[in-house]
């Protein structure tokens, strides 16, 4: 009996603490971004959603702003603007890498359309 | 007066200044702001911005100091800001303020109010006149098989069915009508048809596919008279945006697998290359049904595609050269070609295609918006298909040629495009002991004309002529119009006659899986359609998603037709050219939701009724369900790294041909079962690799003693042809794609 009330206990026990693991705190924040077309967009959310601690990241074309969910004990809002401005892109708070900047192509610079040709 | 100013401005982002206009309302219905933009790290006032509401005509001006004041009714509502040299923002503002700031080049509201993007939606195809519907990428990934017979799982204007047991050959069905009558194209050059109408579909690769657009109904008479019950035209991957290297694995339990690889280049400014390759076979002998015939034939199919593009000021082209092969072996279980000493059925299917393509671009210095196009195509096919005693092969040699002027008159509501046309296509096939030959000698000529009121109403009209070295002339005039009712909607209506000239061996090599004896008549009429349809599309938004409902009728009245009669007699098969009555009616209506973000729901239903007349009655077509419906559902995470694929096509009861004169164990219904073919996918993505599995048949359909007298092939009631459902119950795949892209210009 008390062998198997130690079993259960153990197992009650690793289940509370990842339970608690699970509870870890999340948070999503929106921010603006520099980003013009789909091809930042999608460097930004490819580089992003790679991050340790980032549950996914989205940006809007529509009006730049990008979206994040990331785990508050892995990563926090500064780190993530500084991997934006890493690959070249300014948020509001954070301003971009220069020569990460410098070496996007020219239509995530705005020195030429995004659109595709044909 | 203020509704004109509202259309000019909601379809004219350089709306021309009529007036300013200046409110002096209440504080509580005024919203008050700056506009600036910051450049080089400076930030800068913008004067002369325009500013307006989404709901009202009236539009404000900002100032100097780039201050400006807009009154407003009613909040929320979205507000439209358009600077010379900034895209047009959109900001949904809810509360009023007097301390707003709207920076452009960060596009940013500042002043503490929540910014919501404005998803306006895909409405560009509400702009094109014609019924074109289009699966780009995203969709072709969600069921990653295999090649272009594959590549309308998801899609429900293209039903998609086996021919017979043996060669494994899928063949398309749109509006309820065979593949034969659907034109296929790339990039508006001819493909599968004459000699590869059979096998060709099977033979183009998926991966190497960018988009496939599909038009119901008859297509623009630029591209020929072939089309009747649709246009598939495919976009193959384009060396000026293809990925620089990329790679595809694919495995499945009936041993099937692929192997793709391609790679694009620019070579010099102007110039880009693009090269690809395609491996892929059955490697493992499977019976699942237990009918002592191979499922699928062993063997193996390669391709080649390697293209060139240049773009210059007045000039481009695109040209290169493709090629396929096939040396597949099914028939009965042992069966070897090598060691044949008869007692097994034969199944040997052996192709070798080659072409060289070439489309040519010249841009008019003198006519700005005048352009030339010439497209050439050199083709050259061979093949050889046996089923047990009946040998078939043929050789064909063709060469294409197109030209296409297109050119605006007056100004850009009114185009046109008018060109000649020129196809010389040479046949020579042999059927068991008869030797059938015939050169085809078509020029043609073609005008289109099209209208174009502000994109809200668009008018297509062509007529085109051919003239047919062996039935003399073809008159195919063609209109589609199309009318945005409003700018969420779009009502469009086609009438188009088609043809099409038979080629009754060619067309129909999997009914030789059978051993009915052939009564070919050996006079034939082109066969002759008319396809008129309407179809109204509506998209509506649910919570910042497009979703859209779209309901299509189309009537195809045949002015001449060739039938494959299967029901005069089970051990006959007769083809022969009638001018009596035949017809289809096609209707279709789908619905597509976004309701979570991630999440898109897909259902279609459709009903056919397809007759023809069959010595001297009228009876409904085989092999064709009078009801059909799709669904699927599709979810991708927000990080994108995983997708889940699910999709059930529910096939009604089709018309079986009659086989009551056969033996009793010989005998089958005259209608066969509704089944549910369930398919389910996978896919996991990390950085640049994607990784899949999933499943095909889920409910493991079999359809039961699919192939008539399986015990005795060489008897006289053999017939392996009678496919209404799969005949290898379910299937279980893994895949992998790898893809780098091009590095963009600098």
């Amino acid at each position: 009996m008390k062998y198997y009330m130690s079993i259960l206990a153990l197992i009650l026990l690793t289940s509370v603490n990842t339970a608690n693991a699970q509870n870890e705190k999340t948070k999503t924040i929106t921010f603006i971004t520099t980003a013009i077309c789909e091809d930042c967009k999608e460097r930004i959310e490819e580089k992003l959603n790679y991050t340790k601690g980032v549950i996914f990241a989205e940006l809007n074309l529509e009006n730049k702003m990008l979206t994040v969910k990331y785990k508050t004990a892995l990563i926090t809002e500064q780190q993530i603007k500084e991997v934006l401005a890493s690959i070249g892109y300014s948020s509001d708070t954070v301003v971009r890498d220069k020569d990460a900047y410098l070496a996007l192509p020219k239509c995530c610079r705005g020195e030429s359309s995004c659109e595709p040709e044909k | 007066m203020k509704r004109v100013f509202l259309i000019l401005f909601l379809f004219n982002i350089t709306c021309v200044l009529w007036s300013q206009e200046h409110h002096e309302h209440g504080a509580e219905n005024e919203i008050k702001g700056k506009i600036v933009a910051t450049e080089n790290g400076k930030t800068e006032p913008i004067p002369g911005a325009k500013i307006k509401w989404k709901s009202d005509s009236h539009m404000a001006i900002s100032g100097l100091d780039g201050s400006f004041e807009i009154h407003v009714e009613n909040l929320p509502d979205t507000l439209f800001i358009k600077a010379v040299g900034y895209q047009l923002l959109a900001f949904e503002v809810k509360e009023a303020r007097t301390d707003l700031v709207f920076n452009l080049e960060a596009g940013e509201m500042l002043g503490g109010v929540e910014v919501i993007g404005i998803n306006l939606g895909k409405t560009m195809d509400l702009l094109v006149p014609f019924n074109v519907e289009k699966i780009g990428q995203d969709e072709l990934r969600k069921a990653a098989c295999c090649n272009l017979s594959e590549s309308f799982e998801t899609n429900a204007s293209v039903d998609v069915n086996m021919t017979d047991a043996i060669s494994g050959a899928k063949k398309i069905q749109m509006l309820g009508l065979d593949g034969i009558y659907t034109q296929i194209q790339f990039e508006n050059i001819p493909m599968v048809r004459g000699l590869s109408t059979s096998y060709g579909l099977n033979s183009t690769p998926g991966t190497w596919i960018e988009s496939i657009q599909i038009t119901k109904g008859t297509g623009s008479v630029v591209n020929g008279y072939e089309s009747m019950a649709g246009l598939i035209n495919l976009e193959f991957k384009q060396p000026e945006n293809g990925e620089a290297f990329y790679l595809n694995f694919y495995g499945n339990k009936f041993g099937r697998a692929e192997f793709n690889i391609h790679g694009a280049k620019k070579v010099n400014d102007g110039w880009n290359t693009m090269s690809f390759a395609h491996y892929s076979g059955y490697f493992l002998e499977t019976d699942v049904n237990d009918d002592g015939f191979r499922d699928f034939p062993l063997g193996n199919v390669g391709a080649l595609l390697h293209r060139w593009s240049f773009a210059g000021k007045n000039y481009e082209t695109k040209f290169g050269v493709r090629a396929n092969f096939s040396d597949q072996v099914g028939g009965q279980l042992g069966f070897d070609p090598g060691n044949d000493a008869g007692n097994l059925y034969q199944g040997i299917f052996k192709t070798y295609h080659a072409e060289v393509f070439s489309k040519q671009g010249f841009f008019l210095k003198n006519r700005p918006a005048g352009s030339l196009g010439l497209i050439n195509q050199l083709e050259y096919h061979n093949m050889y298909s046996q089923f047990g005693n009946n040998v078939y092969s043929g050789l064909e040699r063709k060469y294409y040629f197109n030209s296409i002027y297109s050119d605006i008159i007056g100004n850009t509501n009114h185009n046109f495009k008018t060109g000649l046309s020129f196809m010389i296509d040479d046949y020579n096939q042999s059927f068991n002991d008869s030797v059938f030959t015939k050169t085809e000698i078509v020029p043609g000529a073609f005008f289109e004309y099209t209208l174009n009121e502000m994109d809200k109403f668009i008018l297509v009209a062509g007529v085109r002529a051919d003239y047919h070295n062996m039935y003399g002339e073809l008159f195919s005039p063609r209109m589609h119009a199309k009318w945005n009712i409003n700018p969420k909607n779009a009502l469009r209506i086609s009438v188009g006659r088609g043809y099409r000239i038979p080629n009754p061996f060619a067309d129909n090599v999997s009914y030789m899986a059978s051993s009915r004896q052939w009564i070919v008549s050996p006079n034939f009429r082109p066969e002759d359609a008319i396809s008129s349809g309407i179809t109204f599309t509506q998209k509506f938004m649910i919570r910042d998603e497009v979703s859209t409902i779209s309901l299509d009728y189309f009537y195809t009245h045949f002015n001449n037709q060739l039938i494959i009669d299967m029901d005069e007699s089970p051990n006959q098969l007769y083809i022969y050219s009638t001018s009596s009555r035949g017809y289809s009616h096609s209707f279709q209506a789908e619905i597509s939701v976004k309701p979570i973000k991630g999440l898109e729901l897909r259902a279609a239903y459709k009903y056919y009724d397809v007759r023809s007349t069959y010595h001297g009655a009228l009876h409904k077509m085989a092999f064709v369900p009078a009801f059909r419906s799709l669904f699927n559902a599709g979810y991708t995470t927000r990080n994108k790294k995983w997708s889940f694929d699910v999709t059930g096509n529910w096939v009604g009861k089709k018309r079986l041909p009659s086989t009551a004169s056969n033996p009793l164990q010989y005998q089958r219904g005259i209608e066969s079962e509704r089944y549910w073919m369930v398919n389910s996918q996978i896919t996991y993505r990390y950085k640049k690799f994607n990784f899949y599995i999933g499943g095909e048949n889920l409910l493991n359909v079999i359809q039961p003693n699919a192939i008539i007298s399986s015990d005795d092939p060489f008897g006289a009631f053999f017939d392996a042809t009678q496919m209404w459902a799969p005949i290898t119950g379910y299937n279980i795949y893994i895949g992998l794609h790898f893809g780098i892209k091009q590095k963009s210009k600098e």
